[in-house]
């Protein structure tokens, strides 16, 4: 059949299929289109297929063959895009498929508390001893101003005007670094190694010294509240960079990119939480622990919220299935401590072998 | 057949049909992201004013509470937004005719949208080489032969243009009429030669000086083919080739092919 032939006889087809996707485009998608107008595009799209076919295999022109390309194209994406594979958004699925999520890829975690609270735990005890040690980390200057900024009790409180601001302040820089922590992660896990150590230390000078020079109740009645939070969430998202990076190196048997990609919901669903942890603390920082309530309740705030985080982290969404991404990766058994340290089994052979 | 060597996605669907789509280069989407980047701070700079009335009413903290989370959802949700809504297409990629698919050409999810938009982050970070700073996205970019930037490779998404083709369009060659009447029915030319003429005929911005000497180093390859005398015009030779090539009234079926293979 000539290239005239074909547009004389498929010319009215391809003009009907482009004025429905025109439609569909314009509007709500195939749903614009009624019953009737899905299943005549969809047979559009069949014949289309056969045309495109036609039209490569007898060379009827590039020209034609990028028109029917491109209409092919809208159509595919026209039929298919309700039907991508559990697209549509569940806050409940992301909120309590985080814990499991975070069990799953525990090693990361902990590796991730190593290296945040490694570095504080140090940090802070030298800076407690030794001022050279807070100096030789900040400024002097840095150090002056949390002195200036901590040196009063929270006796007064804070007036609702300056917590309504803060809590945009806490959520924009906090939750900030937590992403930006998280999204490094592709370098190699670089970032999250940088942002880890680099908080951990800070943190940890700033409360050895404050202790020190004697403001040790004001700075911790004021973090105990909201810390468990705050600081649980920056080591998730770290583990979650960290993981990225991992995914890059060992990659059990895929292509680097490919095991990546695998990789990525079980990544976002340990973001998501720590997105979840991030507003509490923020909520909690900006209302709650300046309040003029006395240090003795917020120590007791803070300790119960310490067990409410490992509480989520140890039980929350047991019952949770193991998700299809995840099972898909294979080597991820059933999540347990004991676990952690040992190698994940052998996969099993010819998974995406000669297909 | 080789994989072409071209910036093109080709999407396999049930259907067995594999259809073509054009991936976009580096220069158009960054263009699309600087549109994107001014939008943004007119939204920025409208809502601060707007918040402005916190100030007056004495509830400033409340205001640059506002304010403060409305650049941390302009930086974080603002394009995940975008492409939730639209399909893919941020105001940026609308208006450069761009639109991030999955590498299986379907439209893009939550999933992948908030994905490649959280590791942004990672793409705009700056590794300073004196006198230089340069930026990693932009840079991996250029490694990769479809164009994505780091957010791409972990959602597997890729960015494409996303224009209308037209039948048609203006053709930039005048044909040598005189030689149409000594071009055989049936040409010698593959699929390759017919993409070269049909590229090289539409192509504008070109002066016919240009044309002519570009046109000169092919055309003797194709009189020989033929078996016709060194073309005095190159340009009209090839001209006079595309056309009988478009022809559709004295075109004869390049190959004898048997008629059952019509139905196959």
């Amino acid at each position: 059949m000539n290239r005239e032939a074909l547009v004389r006889q498929r010319g009215q087809h391809w003009k009907r299929l482009s004025e429905l996707l025109h439609t569909a485009e314009q509007t709500t998608g195939t749903r614009a289109l009624g019953p009737s107008g899905i299943s005549e595009l969809a047979a559009l799209y069949r014949s289309l297929a056969s045309d495109l076919m036609r039209v490569r295999r007898d060379r009827l022109g590039p020209d034609l063959e990028r028109h029917l390309d491109n209409l092919a194209g809208r159509a595919h994406n026209a039929l298919y895009a309700g039907t991508s594979v559990g697209s549509s958004f569940k806050l409940s699925t992301l909120i309590l498929d985080f814990a499991p999520a975070l069990r799953r890829n525990l090693r990361f975690f902990l590796l991730a508390c190593v290296l945040f609270y490694g570095p504080g735990v140090i940090a802070g005890a030298a800076a407690y001893t030794d001022e050279a040690y807070a100096l030789a980390v900040l400024s002097p200057g840095q150090l002056h101003d949390m002195e200036e900024m901590h040196s009063k009790g929270h006796a007064e409180g804070r007036a609702a005007n300056q917590s309504a601001g803060m809590t945009g302040f806490y959520v924009y820089n906090n939750v900030g670094i937590a992403f930006r922590c998280f999204a490094t992660g592709i370098l190699y896990g670089l970032g999250p190694l940088y942002f880890l150590l680099f908080n951990g230390l800070t943190i940890g000078v700033v409360m050895g010294h404050l202790a020190r020079v004697g403001h040790g109740e004001n700075i911790f009645s004021f973090v105990s509240s909201h810390s468990p939070w705050e600081l649980t969430a920056i080591v998730i998202s770290g583990a979650a960079g960290l993981q990225m990076g991992f995914a890059l190196v060992s990659t059990g048997g895929r292509t680097r990119l490919g095991n990546l990609r695998g990789h990525g919901l079980e990544l976002l669903r340990q973001v998501g939480g720590a997105a979840a942890f991030l507003v509490i603390a923020a909520g909690l920082e900006a209302w709650y622990s300046p309040s003029a309530l006395p240090p003795v309740v917020k120590y007791v705030t803070g300790a119960l919220g310490w067990v409410a985080v490992a509480a989520i982290i140890a039980f929350a969404g047991r019952k949770r299935p193991v998700p299809d991404d995840v099972r898909a990766l294979g080597g991820v058994s059933q999540p347990s401590l004991r676990g952690v340290f040992r190698r994940p089994p052998p996969r099993a052979e010819a998974d995406e072998g000669a297909t | 057949m080789a994989p072409l060597v071209d910036t093109v996605l080709e999407i396999d669907t049930p259907e067995h049909l594999a259809f073509r789509t054009r991936i976009a280069g580096p220069a158009r989407r960054m263009y699309a992201w600087i549109l994107d980047l001014l939008l943004r701070a007119v939204i920025y700079m409208v809502v601060v004013l707007a918040l402005g009335i916190f100030s007056v009413a004495g509830a400033d903290g409340l205001g640059m509470g506002l304010t403060l989370l409305l650049v941390f959802l302009l930086d974080w949700f603002y394009f995940t937004a975008w492409e939730l809504l639209t399909g893919g297409r941020s105001a940026g990629k609308m208006a450069l005719k761009l639109r991030v698919v999955r590498h299986d050409g379907l439209p893009v999810g939550w999933r992948e949208s908030l994905l490649r938009n959280f590791i942004r982050a990672a793409d705009i970070t700056m590794l300073p080489f004196p006198p230089f700073v340069l930026f990693v996205g932009p840079m991996v970019m250029a490694l990769d032969p479809q164009f994505r930037r780091l957010g791409d490779l972990v959602a597997g998404t890729v960015v494409v243009v996303d224009e209308p083709v037209t039948m048609g369009r203006a053709v930039a060659v005048t044909p040598e009429e005189g030689l149409l009447s000594e071009l055989p029915a049936s040409l010698p030319l593959d699929r390759t030669d017919l993409e070269a003429l049909e590229l090289f005929v539409h192509r504008e911005h070109m002066s016919p000086a240009r044309q002519e000497e570009l046109a000169e180093i092919v055309s003797p390859f194709y009189a020989d083919r033929l078996s016709l005398p060194r073309p005095r015009r190159a340009t009209g030779f090839l001209g006079a080739l595309w056309a009988r090539a478009q022809d559709p009234g004295r075109r004869v079926e390049q190959r004898a092919a048997p008629d059952g293979e019509e139905h196959a």
